[in-house]
């Protein structure tokens, strides 16, 4: 078993595992994200549709694995991926005869603006912190940097690419480190202020329950990123060959990556009461994508369960696609054009 | 003391404009709402109801007019603390006749006697809370 399939199996069989789970926690009155009603999920025909699904999906992992050995790249995560979605969209299509109007009364508490928690706070200011401490070591130490410094490192934590060094190359981490930051933290004010707070009064405090769980949860994630970016950004001064610490660190995040989304989805809890989440079908695509400028609301509660998504129509969310972009051809251009 | 709740209904032949400060004004006069209290703001409010941002700050505005909130750029909407001004005796007159016009109809289309004097009594014990 070489390193490439080391390192794909548990991605392969954790997805495999949420896109299995993701029927099995159906929203409330929502089934594969059509507003179908609360009971429709137990009925024979919801509980045949998740049989299919779930057969679908476990195929999918399936075929994923008896790739690995046959190719090198990611080819068995796109195939898994792919069989994923027609599954998804099989399931879709089979229960949108069944969808039914959603809520046309809507409530919302007439309290003020709530505060940012500083569970929140605390973990985007420190991640915000180091970036900037990095920066600083990095201006201060420039001299003291190799002449070929690491752009790239492997699972290993070896570096496998190098360039020669400039003050913009020398800084890539940290502009990146800074670019996640802004999307994590646009991401995680964007939950705490920018999601509708309507909805039935007994579903009120479990929606406000998760919003600070999953605000809380972005904001150690993006201090464990920001923790990362400003030790790679600065460990071309210890050595220009390897990642220090680099055994234990990588394996880590990995794990810490990946148990941070299946632990939300253990977390979520369903809200009683109320069919539907008061937005409308049609401005779902694919259950997926929100897309509705109707709505002022920044984010909505994903329909796949669990989490949040952007509203596509609210300029905000094309804030965050281009913060999406710069942090996808930043480095393409300033590695290329060395 | 939970904060109070507004319901907007889309099917209803009321404007949401009317809805929406109907409601408010209503808990302001039952004391849900107490001088100095914050109103969310017209942004957040419209996100919460799923309504326009125009909508809610419609509403906004004609409380605002009406003396029941203040409104400043800038800083978050509050219920007023009002005077109290005597009502004309036209006012009065019309208090009376639409009320016994209410009480008819209600009772036309079937309402017990008995179920509209109950709700008289809640509505009139929440105005002297």
């Amino acid at each position: 078993m070489n390193a490439n399939m080391l390192a794909l199996l548990p991605a392969l069989v954790i997805t495999a595992v949420i896109l299995d789970l993701l029927p099995r926690r159906p929203r409330r009155g929502l089934y594969f994200g059509i507003t179908t009603g609360e009971s429709f999920a137990r009925s024979d025909e919801g509980l045949g549709i998740a049989r299919r699904y779930r057969l679908m999906v476990w195929a999918g992992a399936v075929l994923a694995l008896l790739l690995l050995p046959l190719t090198h790249g990611a080819l068995p995560v796109f195939a898994q991926m792919a069989v994923g979605a027609f599954a998804w969209l099989h399931a879709r299509r089979r229960a949108a005869p069944h969808a039914v109007q959603p809520p046309m009364v809507r409530t919302a508490v007439l309290e003020a603006e709530p505060s940012t928690p500083a569970s929140v706070l605390v973990p985007l200011v420190l991640a915000l912190a180091m970036l900037a401490a990095s920066g600083i070591v990095l201006y201060l130490n420039y001299h003291a940097l190799p002449e070929r410094i690491p752009t790239h490192y492997g699972i290993s934590g070896q570096a496998d690419a190098f360039h020669a060094k400039t003050p913009v190359l020398t800084a890539m981490p940290v502009v990146i480190g800074l670019l996640i930051w802004l999307l994590m933290a646009m991401n995680v004010f964007g939950i705490i202020h920018g999601t509708s707070r309507g909805g039935a009064p007994e579903t009120r405090l479990a929606r406000e329950a998760q919003r600070a769980y999953f605000a809380r949860l972005l904001a150690w994630l993006e201090l464990a990123i920001g923790g990362l970016f400003a030790y790679i950004a600065v460990s071309p001064i210890v050595s220009a060959q390897r990642l220090a610490g680099s055994g234990w660190i990588m394996p880590a995040l990995t794990v810490l990556l990946l148990i941070g989304p299946v632990w939300a989805v253990l977390r979520w809890k369903e809200q009683a009461g109320g069919a539907g989440d008061d937005t409308p079908d049609a401005c779902w695509v694919g259950g997926l994508f929100y897309w509705n400028s109707g709505d002022p609301a920044l984010m909505v509660e994903r329909r796949d369960g669990v989490g949040y998504t952007l509203n596509f129509a609210h300029p905000f969310a094309w804030a965050q696609g281009l913060l999406v972009l710069a942090l996808v051809a930043l480095p393409l251009v300033i590695y290329s054009a060395r | 003391m939970q904060p109070p709740a507004i319901a907007i209904d889309l099917t209803s032949p009321e404007a949401v404009v009317r809805q929406l400060a109907r409601q408010i004004r209503q808990f302001i006069v039952e004391g849900h709402l107490s001088p100095g209290d914050e109103l969310p703001g017209v942004r957040r409010l419209a996100m919460d109801l799923g309504i326009h941002f125009n909508t809610a700050a419609e509403a906004y505005r004609q409380l605002a007019s009406d003396g029941w909130i203040e409104v400043n750029h800038g800083r978050a909407a509050r219920v007023r603390k009002r005077e109290h001004v005597p009502a004309a005796e036209e006012t009065v007159q019309r208090w009376s006749e639409r009320l016994r016009a209410l009480i008819a109809d209600t009772r036309a289309e079937g309402v017990p006697v008995r179920r509209i004097r109950r709700d008289l009594k809640l509505a009139l014990e929440d105005l002297e809370r």
